[in-house]
């Protein structure tokens, strides 16, 4: 609890920040004459929810993935609060900034083979080719500033595209594997068997990176005045991981998709 | 309106695909003998050839001279041998095959030797006086696998220890200034043992991935059988060799040392406060599938014909070395038979609880002169 009383406090100081920013930003634009109210004029705002299906995933499964045995996209929600600056009054372009905290998650059970694995511990290491189950847990948590150019399609859908930056607010993937066995250092090394139940526990959370950014793609769909449906596909473009990190051989990407509803004002 | 709904589709879509695609399969990394059997294996030898990583044994029973065998192998998928299984070779002196795997990226030798048991004696004795030293390079390690002559002065695996199992991590549990020896092994030969050479038992600490792979505790362990590390750990310690003795077995005698180590630490409930060592020994059943017992036995396997374990009085702290005696008893309902096959072990640990990974690190027991007698 503690945890989510500090992302919200964090998430808070974010949202004031961006507001300050795009209204000091809209300030320098405005017309002399205009009231202080006056420097919302023409921005549209919109509270959004929305809960997300998708995976911290390789681009496109290594070889070393044979299958994946069972998904579960857990979950995962977001709340987006966000603004519109419309170029003109009647155009069809806009920018919109937005403050978001999200969770981007997943649990995935995999049959691998020969995946080179390296679990270490402070000095402690073992290193080896893997094969047999894995089950991995995601389940991070961000504060996201998103940047995106708005494009009107008629009255009741817009499309989005942009990018956006993310905080890391709490991290976690663990996992363990099972039903397998390890050979040390080499797909000919000693074999370490796993098997009647037998698990080891790994935990990777303290890799996950602090900051993220990568690029997005929407659609909204305006069916009333102030309600709206909309679906994004987000793609995180540097790794869930910190690169220097060799326990996995392959990058993973923070690829998921967002479906929820918003209110605009 | 509607044209559009194929956004939310194709994003569907794209998001699946990501996950969707699985590459094809590479060609197989491994290069093992899963499995190694002769024609007439069931007359000519006394149990099934133990394969491990590098070394498959045949144990022979005494009945003919020559040691002219095909061997017939069992590979990783797709992988090749040379010589190819079912050639004749003499095996007067071990033979080594090399296996390649299918990618031709790995290879593999293993070094194939076939034993002859010594005649079934009335008796069965160890004194420890040989070891190899194994040397490992991936993981780096050191580390001594103890041995016996047979009559025909040919290497004899008898006993096994949990030296390999420890070797995963040796090299890295290294404590400052601390260099990788047989010594810092759970289990090592010593030179000042109570006649000749000696083992020396030390129960160690296996640190934090020792804890992950659910050994948070090694003893130092000495057992008739092999070692083939599997988890749980518990499972790895493959106790049992053939019992090739003329009668049933009454007593096992030897001498030990110990002291326990200061701090005794429980990772599962126990009911000690202070390390203690055992020694026991079993007979029982031999099997045709997993002919052996594990470290999970617990004394009631329905296998176990009779059981001598060390009684209280004897399992002490001794800084000398002390003469110790048990004696085997039958399990209930369980007589010994002449005619059928058998199995037997003699185990030794450092720390009593070592099976549930209880212990104190740094308790020390020393063995030797370890005699089975059958009268």
């Amino acid at each position: 609890m503690a945890q989510f009383n500090q992302a919200m406090k964090r998430f808070t100081l974010v949202l004031l920040t961006i507001f300050a920013a795009f209204v000091s930003a809209s300030a320098q634009n405005a017309e002399p004459e205009q009231s202080g109210f006056a420097i919302f004029k023409g921005l549209e705002y919109q509270l959004k929810a929305n809960f997300s299906i998708g995976g911290s995933a390789p681009l496109g499964l290594p070889s070393e993935i044979r299958s994946i045995e069972s998904y579960n996209p857990t979950s995962s929600f977001g709340l987006e609060a966000n603004a519109t600056r419309w170029l003109s009054s009647n155009g069809r372009w806009g920018v919109r900034l937005g403050a978001k905290i999200e969770e981007k998650g997943m649990k995935t059970e995999a049959l691998v083979k020969s995946y080179l694995v390296e679990i270490r511990y402070g000095k402690e290491m073992v290193r080896g080719y893997y094969t047999g189950m894995v089950e991995t847990n995601v389940k991070n948590t961000y504060a996201t500033i998103p940047v995106t150019a708005v494009y009107r399609l008629g009255d009741s859908w817009q499309l989005t595209g942009g990018f956006y930056v993310s905080a890391t607010i709490d991290k976690l993937f663990d996992g363990y594997v099972s039903d397998g066995y390890l050979r040390q250092g080499t797909p000919v090394g000693d074999k370490i068997t796993f098997d009647n139940g037998a698990t080891a526990p790994y935990d990777f959370s303290s890799e996950v990176r602090d900051f993220h950014w990568g690029a997005q793609l929407g659609a909204e769909w305006h069916i009333k005045r102030h309600f709206v449906l909309f679906s994004d596909l987000s793609y995180g473009i540097n790794g869930l991981l910190n690169s220097d990190f060799n326990s996995i051989s392959f990058s993973m990407h923070n690829i998921y998709l967002n479906l929820g509803f918003g209110y605009r004002f | 309106m509607k044209k559009y709904f194929f956004l939310f589709l194709s994003l569907v879509v794209a998001t699946t695909s990501f996950v969707s695609c699985t590459k094809d399969e590479d060609d197989n990394k491994e290069a093992d003998i899963i499995s190694a059997t002769i024609p007439n294996a069931k007359e000519l030898l006394s149990v099934a050839p133990v394969v491990k990583n590098n070394t498959i044994v045949f144990r022979l029973k005494n009945v003919g001279e020559s040691k002219n065998f095909a061997p017939v192998f069992e590979l990783s998928e797709g992988a090749v041998i040379v010589p190819a299984s079912g050639t004749l070779l003499d095996f007067t002196t071990s033979q080594t095959y090399v296996v390649t795997s299918k990618d031709g990226k790995w290879t593999k030798e293993y070094t194939v030797s076939f034993v002859v048991e010594d005649d079934a004696k009335p008796y069965y004795y160890s004194s420890f006086e040989y070891v190899d030293t194994i040397k490992t390079e991936g993981p780096e390690g050191i580390y001594h696998q103890f041995y016996e002559l047979t009559s025909r002065n040919e290497k004899l695996n008898n006993w096994g220890t949990a030296n390999d199992g420890y070797n995963i991590m040796a090299a890295t549990l290294l404590d400052k200034g601390e260099e990788l020896s047989p010594e810092v092994y759970p289990t090592v030969q010593i030179k000042d043992g109570f006649a000749g050479k000696g083992v020396k038992m030390k129960t160690r600490g296996t640190g934090q991935l020792g804890v992950i792979f659910g050994s948070p505790l090694a003893a130092g362990n000495l057992f008739v059988g092999n070692f083939t590390f599997s988890m749980p750990t518990i499972e790895s310690t493959h106790f049992g060799q053939p019992y090739n003795m003329t009668a049933e077995p009454k007593r096992v005698i030897g001498y030990f040392k110990y002291k326990a180590g200061d701090e005794f630490k429980a990772n599962n409930s126990s009911s000690l406060t202070k390390d203690s060592w055992d020694a026991y020994a079993l007979l029982f059943e031999a099997v045709e599938e997993k002919n052996y017992l594990t470290g999970s036995h617990g004394f009631r396997d329905e296998r176990i014909v009779s059981i001598a374990r060390i009684d209280d009085a004897q399992r002490v702290e001794a800084a000398d070395w002390t003469k110790f005696e048990m004696e085997f008893k039958l399990v209930d309902g369980k007589s010994y038979d002449p005619a059928k096959k058998y199995m037997y072990t003699i185990v030794f640990t450092s720390s009593i609880e070592g099976d549930k990974f209880n212990g104190a690190i740094g308790s020390e027991l020393c063995i030797d002169e370890v005699v089975l007698l059958t009268e």
